[in-house]
């Protein structure tokens, strides 16, 4: 039995493998999808491993003598906000805070999203409509406003609050996606010969369907996680997201809202812009890239 | 000859729903009260228009479908609920093959995998004796050791087929329905299949439910046929009874739609053609009721049974009192 | 077709019945309530509680769900404690300058639209297909706030070729400065919304004008000896737009969700902007009143929605 577990697992991963090959090949192919994904992991990495290394008093002394000050000035490689504080450091923080949060709501979404996807489609009937009723009903409420009237209705919230709210309504996207892959999967013969073959139904959408549908899996993760960074980022700026002494990278865009700011002193919030535009475009060509080798497979099969 | 499967007035009914609260007002009878049964090591072919209900049958059959009324009855046990079945391990004895080879193959498992997964359900052996199995089957079914770890789009339709048929023989069935097994293959490569499925029939016993299309392919295969047209039998008898002796007018007409390749007889053909598409106008009361459906089956001799009135049948100048009699209490509706 | 627009109004109803609940409920939890903000510490605690019993405050939920429904029909939002007026002149005029900013942002997002996505799909694979595919993927999946930050900071103040903030400039005088000022001071906010939101429509119009392409009747068409010129407009062009209309109910509405963090940006005073504004001041009544408007106008939209493409689609009527 184990035995038979490890041909399977071995087995698996040489799916896994056959999948990784053709992504390689496509980013070998397509040199901005590969730019961008050395952009991604270097963001991510340097942000979570640079902020361990940011002292914690480094925002808490306020130097008035270094407030507002124009990039590349007494050491500050992008200036200085107006409470003294050294934006590179901040934008570095921030990062950090606003990917602490789209991460977690990124795997959230996607886990209730194949999940109930692969439940509806394969089960159909009742539970198929009452969730469909469901996610018909949250799509017609006017989501980010009821979001922004949680988050005050919440006014003591920590940074997993933050992301069961924002989770709240973006799940179903991900699901409606998940359900119409598997309704049209669903269709194969290979279904009925599992089930004559004696296969459960968990061990048939697990085991049999999901697997078909990995590969778009990951290219839709990859786009759902831009989409997050954009939804937590954009709550942050209308200033509902995290308390203000957790910046998010919303927050410093913030500032750009007082007009002496925004062209006085770009360097506060033009950075922070610049690293969410540069965030979500480098998903969107990697997600690209992946569900072309999606595409491409599901071509193939 | 013992009865492996037996049906008993099968009917398999689908809701219409249509108007403003979207009620059930009319059903599709997609089987409509069908009987027959299936003998140890024999084939029961199973011809019809597609639509007529056959595919309908085969998946109720393996338990992919579930029947509006009747019963299915396997080696006496009554298999007709889906728990009954899975007391039995069912499946294990009945499997299926497919018609499209590309579909019913998990694209994303290895033959190993695909092969396996009968095996691993209802059997519990051990890694050895899996991989010892498992390559005993490809060798049954004539596919070299090393595409072991292949995937199925690396194979050639037929090859694809076999695999499915690899899956269907693992755990020693003796029944498997095969859902028009051959008619998405070359024509070349069908009879290799089809000779090579007969080979396996003998090896193992194993009873087959041909569903088909495909006259010459049920008559080079088959040893009793049924004929089902709209849902309901039309026609039931040995292989000669049908062929040589058919009685229903819908019988006739597929069998005078088959093409002749002797082009000798052309003309005397095309006559017999015409004669009875003219029959099938002048005399459709006789053999569709005033729904258009065809009638309850009637006894002409033990072997063969056809659809039609009282008169008709009188006509044709058989049913016994008692054979009459049998084929109304059977026959049902 | 009536029986179908009937039946689809009346799954309307339960809909709004949901919505106004879940509003209901939102509106109990927030706290504090209309008398909260009007007296001082001062106001004696009994005066307090005799006028929240008299508004009403004291009662079972039902009750005062009921009487708030019974007010909504009423034309009777309630009053604004921040702003000391009723809701419903307040929304009043901020509905209209958000309807005008979204229609003329649906305008542009369909003349930037349309002719993008024909040249991409008559030329499929050329490089100005893949620019424009490229363009509508991008625009489309970033976020849009920061997009409006750039075009605010580029054309607003840098540039200074629009104003920054406001919906009419204080010094326009008499109807037509008036009208001239309103429409300057939206060109940079539709223009902001159009040029990055054609996605939708771009991909919908590209896809079916390519599946389109390669269909039987087109086929046909051409083998009649129809010319090119006229195939694609009689018959590509013309099939290709259903599904466009269809989604015309939805983009409608997309005007008002996107319209929170638009307005925000560009200090533009529409509903959106009200919102924030009274999230900040906790203006519930306001806040629940732009809620409600703005979900029973998505639940309108999405109705239109499906009327259209039965209307447009035969096969679904017939189902």
């Amino acid at each position: 039995m184990a035995k038979a577990k490890k041909i399977e697992q071995s087995e698996s991963q040489a799916h896994a493998h056959s999948f990784l090959k053709a992504a390689v090949r496509e980013f070998k192919r397509d040199k901005i999808a590969m730019i961008s994904f050395f952009f991604l992991v270097i963001v991510v990495f340097g942000v979570f491993i640079g902020s361990m290394f940011i002292p914690r008093d480094a925002f808490s002394n306020v130097d008035i003598m270094d407030t507002n000050l124009a990039p590349f000035t007494n050491g500050h490689i992008l200036g200085t906000d107006d409470g003294g504080r050294d934006e590179f450091l901040l934008v570095v923080i921030a990062a950090r805070n606003s990917l602490s949060i789209s991460i977690p709501v990124t795997i959230v979404i996607m886990a209730v999203g194949i999940f109930l996807g692969l439940m509806s489609a394969y089960y159909g009937g009742f539970f198929d409509w009452i969730w469909m009723r469901i996610t018909d009903y949250l799509s017609i409420v006017p989501t980010l406003m009821i979001l922004l009237t949680l988050l005050t209705i919440i006014n003591n919230y920590s940074i997993w609050t933050l992301v069961w709210v924002i989770s709240l309504f973006s799940w179903i996207g991900s699901m409606r996606f998940f359900r119409a892959l598997t309704f049209a999967e669903r269709e194969n013969d290979y279904v009925k010969a599992s089930k004559l073959s004696g296969s459960s139904s968990l061990a048939i959408m697990w085991k049999q369907i999901f697997p078909n549908l990995s590969s778009q899996f990951y290219a839709q993760t990859a786009l759902a996680f831009a989409g997050n960074i954009g939804l937590e980022t954009g709550i942050s700026y209308l200033g509902y997201g995290l308390p203000y002494t957790t910046p998010s990278l919303g927050t410093l865009v913030n500032k750009a809202t007082d007009p002496e700011v925004m062209t006085q002193s770009p360097w506060m919030w033009l950075p922070a812009s610049f690293l969410i535009l540069a965030l979500s475009v480098s998903l969107i060509f990697i997600g690209q890239a992946l569900r072309r080798v999606a595409d491409q497979r599901q071509s193939l099969a | 000859m013992t009865e492996l499967l037996r049906i008993e007035d099968l009917k398999v009914h689908y809701p219409i729903r249509t108007g403003f609260w979207n009620r059930i007002t009319d059903y599709v009878y997609a089987v409509d009260g069908v009987n027959f049964s299936i003998n140890e090591g024999e084939t029961y072919g199973l011809v019809g228009e597609s639509g007529s209900g056959k595919t309908t049958i085969g998946s109720v059959i393996v338990g992919l479908e579930k029947a509006t009324a009747g019963k299915v009855i396997y080696k006496g046990q009554d298999v007709t609920k889906a728990s009954s079945r899975r007391k039995i391990h069912y499946n294990r004895d009945v499997q299926m093959i497919f018609q499209d080879s590309m579909s019913s193959l998990n694209p994303r498992k290895t033959v190993y995998q695909i092969i396996a997964e009968p095996l691993h359900n209802f059997e519990h052996l051990d890694n050895n004796a899996m991989d010892k199995r498992i390559k005993q089957l490809l060798d049954i079914v004539g596919l070299p050791q090393r595409t072991l770890y292949q995937y199925p789009f690396q194979f050639s339709g037929g090859q694809r087929q076999r695999i499915g048929i690899a899956r269907a023989v693992a755990t020693n069935p003796k029944l498997i329905v095969a859902d028009e097994p051959v008619s998405a293959l070359d024509l070349s490569v069908q009879a290799q299949v089809l000779n090579f499925m007969k080979d396996i029939q003998k090896e193992f016993n194993i009873s087959y439910l041909f569903i088909s299309h495909d006259l010459g392919v049920v008559r080079h295969m088959t040893k009793n046929i049924a004929i089902m047209h709209l849902g309901r039998f039309v026609e039931i008898g040995t292989r000669d009874d049908v062929f040589d002796d058919p009685q229903h007018i819908y019988t006739k007409r597929l069998l005078a739609a088959i093409p002749e390749m002797d082009v000798t007889n052309r003309e005397q053909n095309k006559a017999h053609r015409l004669a009875i598409e003219k029959q099938y106008q002048d005399h459709h009361a006789d053999y569709y009721d005033a729904s258009g459906r065809p009638y309850p089956m009637r006894k002409l001799t033990d072997t063969h049974s056809v659809a039609m009135t009282r008169e008709e049948a009188e006509a044709a100048g058989v049913a016994s009192g008692k054979a009459e009699a049998d084929a109304l209490a059977k026959g049902g509706e | 077709m009536w029986k179908l627009i009937l039946r689809r109004f009346l799954i309307m109803i339960p809909q709004l019945i949901l919505m106004t609940i879940l509003l209901f409920a939102l509106a109990k939890m927030m706290p504090g309530d209309p008398f909260t903000g009007r007296f001082s510490a001062h106001t004696d605690i009994h005066t307090l509680l005799r006028l929240r019993r008299e508004a009403g405050l004291d009662d079972p939920w039902p009750t005062q769900y009921f009487r708030w429904i019974n007010n909504i029909f009423h034309g009777n939002l309630g009053n604004s404690f921040v702003l000391q007026k009723p809701v419903a002149t307040l929304l009043g005029q901020r509905i209209q300058n958000t309807v005008w900013l979204g229609l003329l942002s649906l305008g542009l997002v369909y003349t930037i639209g349309i002719p993008t996505a024909v040249a991409s799909a008559t030329h499929e694979g050329s490089f100005r297909d893949r620019f424009w595919t490229t363009y509508n993927s991008i625009t489309g999946g970033i976020p849009a706030f920061v997009i409006y930050i750039f075009m605010l900071f580029l054309f607003g103040f840098t540039l200074n070729w629009f104003p920054t903030t406001g919906s009419v400039s204080i010094d326009a005088n008499g109807f037509w400065p008036v009208l001239g000022s309103r429409f300057y001071h939206l060109i940079l906010p539709a223009l902001s919304v159009a040029l990055f939101s054609t996605v939708s429509l771009f991909n919908t119009l590209r896809t079916s004008l390519l599946d389109a392409r390669s269909a039987d009747y087109v086929r046909t068409a051409r083998a009649k000896g129809v010319s090119n010129k006229r195939v694609f407009w009689r018959h590509i062009f013309r099939n290709s737009m259903l599904p466009v209309a269809s989604t015309f109910g939805f983009d409608l509405v997309g005007i008002f969700s996107g319209a929170v963090i638009l307005e925000t940006v560009f200090g533009y005073p529409g509903m959106g902007r009200l919102f924030v504004q009274s999230i900040t001041t906790r203006d519930y009544t306001t806040m629940n009143a732009i809620m409600l408007f703005s979900g029973t106008l998505t639940l309108i939209g999405s109705m239109l929605n499906d009327i259209i493409m039965s209307w447009v689609d035969p096969r679904i009527r017939i189902k």
